[in-house]
């Protein structure tokens, strides 16, 4: 539990000051450090047979992958040293370099699975639940689900049962499959144990609301003019499907879908390009902190305000790298029959307003601000207590009260209630766990790393950042854990 | 998967083209591009570590990796020239071809961002070889080379972003090629 304490404020000053090329190479590190803890999990977990396998990896993490990002440092060093900034082929050798190590760490991760797996821990089903629940419908609510490890550096979700059915369909075995549908999220292995990253789930539940209430095709419909029914395949449709998937995204998780989102995106050299099924990475960035703004980041929320557009800002300097250097272009807005983005996304609001899919709202971000306090504290964050405002004196006076004959029972009645609600300690939610491990992550984890990075070897480094990241992943997990616990005793 | 003469000699050698070879291969080249990008940037680092005054063995295996990018570029573009049969090709210089080929759809696809066309990209890789050549020399170069490293960084420096990207394209058609639905 945290408590809130006599601190009414959040400080609104943020340490989140890197550079692009500070930022780049601490998520770059950060990657290959949780490459190695999971080959750590893998050990520990499942007793390999033999440490060949192991030993080769980790080789090649040292050698490679870590090694390389030691004249990225070097330069970005000596730039901070003689406070003068890179030259422009530095600069842009630099980016590159930390882009190609990370093309580097999904090409080790796919041989992950000539490993034995763990199972994914528990605490993603807690989440999980909790997504499932904003839904008021009994058919996402009460839908059966499961987590998989792939090797594959990215994050899916495919509906089982319906994957089945078409391919015994098209193999003329069966017309249909009894059960109904199952819901597969698939994450990537070194993942198992970040919650930071298990927020993608909502974008791939999104994906599953979607194709359950057609809400692709009633959106596409509204805007041809036609009934939903007349909605065909193809491109647009695909991209109303991920702008969908985003919102619920958003809705559900606020800045904490956004920021795992820009996380996995921002070393892509194509952000501008919308694909054949994906509008582009800028534009879905765009839309969320549009939405974002709209919603819940307020002044009351200056911290994860800050953290956001700082984020936004780097993810905009990125792009226009990529512009420059990478031959990446914005090809518009991604309009969907050259409708407006916004008109598209005002359309997918309104829907799922009907829907009546919960939110996040502002005071469960305000939550979050403290929780993070708590977490650089080291301690978890499964709930809040509230604020205990004069209860030494509102105590005695309950005690005068019932000593006495002159105060009402309404009265007495009254004043018990105050004292035992601020004595309850609320549960934290798995959303406001999550973006308050992301505001640690940018103010305390990331800057952390920069700093212990200053040494003269990367490798140095990297036992005191795995500590870091096992302990913030504990912390995390405990408290989505322990908040299962609180909820019992409301 | 990995590329070689085997796969080719299985496939009938000849009969099906570079570009469908090429396609199936993207999660070699995807692997093969980053490599290259790593040459490409070392070069620029070790340029960079060289104009600081720090010539170390470290500075000399940078200015290397750049110099092996510049002879496996000028391998590819003398290999595709001629023609060869593709299941004669050694392994080595599969890689050039496959290198060159990759660049050469590349450079068609983005002639207006990037300033060279292939011929002039393997031309302008042998002359900053002889640069990197001269840095590699004990005797400390000429005020002429001097004056033409900056642009010999700056050659790198794009090569690498083009083999960024190239690597970066392979990754996602890579992920494309599974049915799964990806964020």
């Amino acid at each position: 539990m945290t408590d809130c304490g006599s601190e009414k404020k959040v400080s609104e000053s943020i340490t989140f000051n890197l550079t692009l090329p500070e930022f780049l190479i601490a998520e770059v590190f950060d990657g290959i450090a949780r490459l190695d803890c999971y080959l750590d999990e893998v050990e520990l977990a499942v007793h390999p047979r033999s440490g060949v396998p192991l030993r080769l990896f980790r080789d090649t993490l040292g050698t490679v992958l870590f090694a390389s990002l030691e004249e990225p440092l070097r330069l970005t060093r000596q730039s901070t040293v003689s406070k003068t900034p890179l030259g422009a082929s530095e600069f842009q050798a630099l980016v590159n370099q930390v882009g190609s190590t990370f093309i580097g760490i999904a090409g080790v991760h796919r041989f992950l699975k000539y490993l034995r797996v763990p199972e994914p821990p528990h605490e993603i089903f807690t989440l999980l639940r909790e997504i499932q629940q904003a839904f008021p419908d009994a058919g996402i609510k009460d839908n059966e689900t499961d987590v998989l490890l792939s090797e594959t550096f990215n994050y899916g979700e495919i509906d089982l049962h319906t994957a089945i059915e078409w391919q015994l369909q098209q193999a003329k075995i069966l017309k249909s499959v009894p059960g109904k549908e199952t819901i597969v999220i698939i994450l990537p292995y070194t993942q198992v144990n970040n919650p930071l990253m298990w927020t993608i789930i909502s974008h791939e539940i999104g994906h599953f609301v979607e194709k359950y209430h057609s809400l692709g095709k009633k959106v596409l419909g509204k805007i041809l003019a036609c009934p939903p029914g007349n909605v065909t395949e193809g491109t647009e449709l695909d991209w109303v499907e991920e702008l969908i998937s985003d919102a619920v995204a958003i809705r559900l998780l606020g800045p904490a879908y956004l920021f795992s989102f820009a996380s996995i995106t921002i070393l892509q050299s194509s952000l501008g390009r919308p694909s054949r099924t994906h509008p582009s990475e800028l534009l879905r960035v765009r839309v969320a902190f549009n939405e974002l703004k709209r919603t819940c980041l307020t002044a009351s929320v200056p911290i994860a305000t800050a953290l956001t557009t700082k984020l936004v800002d780097l993810f905009e300097e990125k792009f226009k790298f990529n512009e420059k250097y990478l031959g990446d272009k914005y090809m518009g807005p991604s309009a969907v029959h050259a409708r407006p983005t916004d008109d598209v996304v005002a359309l997918i609001t309104q829907e799922l307003d009907d829907l009546k899919i919960g939110k996040l709202s502002n005071d469960s971000l305000i939550r979050s601000e403290a929780l993070a306090r708590a977490l650089a504290k080291g301690q978890p964050v499964s709930a809040l207590r509230k604020e205990r405002i004069d209860l030494q004196s509102k105590v005695e006076s309950l005690r005068q009260s019932l000593s006495g004959s002159t105060v009402s029972q309404a009265e007495i009645m009254k004043t018990f209630f105050e004292i035992r609600d601020c004595m309850i300690e609320k549960p934290s939610t798995c959303a406001e766990i999550i973006n308050a491990g992301y505001i640690h992550r940018y103010q305390n984890v990331l800057p952390q790393i920069l700093n212990g990075l200053a040494g003269p070897a990367v490798n140095d480094y990297v036992p005191e950042h795995k500590k870091t990241i096992n302990q913030v992943d504990r912390l995390l997990k405990v408290s989505l854990q322990a908040t299962e616990i609180h909820k019992l005793f409301l | 998967m990995s590329f070689n003469a085997c796969q080719f000699d299985r496939r009938g050698g000849g009969t099906v083209s570079i570009k469908e070879q090429l396609n199936e291969t993207l999660g070699h080249m995807t692997d093969k591009n980053q490599e290259l990008a790593i040459f490409a940037n070392a070069a620029v680092f070790g340029i960079s570590r060289y104009k600081n005054g720090v010539v170390d063995q470290k500075t000399r295996e940078l200015i290397q990796q750049g110099e092996e990018l510049c002879v496996l570029l000028r391998r590819g573009a003398e290999i595709s020239s001629k023609h060869p049969e593709l299941y004669s090709i050694p392994n080595s210089d599969l890689n050039s071809l496959l290198t060159i080929e990759f660049l050469s759809d590349f450079l068609d696809q983005n002639k207006e961002t990037v300033p060279f066309s292939l011929d002039g990209l393997v031309q302008k890789a042998s002359e900053e070889q002889t640069v990197l050549k001269t840095l590699l020399l004990p005797e400390f170069p000429t005020e002429e080379i001097k004056t033409k490293v900056d642009e010999c960084q700056d050659f790198f420096a794009t090569l690498g972003s083009i083999f960024v990207r190239l690597a970066n394209d392979g990754l996602r058609q890579r992920e494309k090629s599974e049915r799964i639905h990806y964020v």
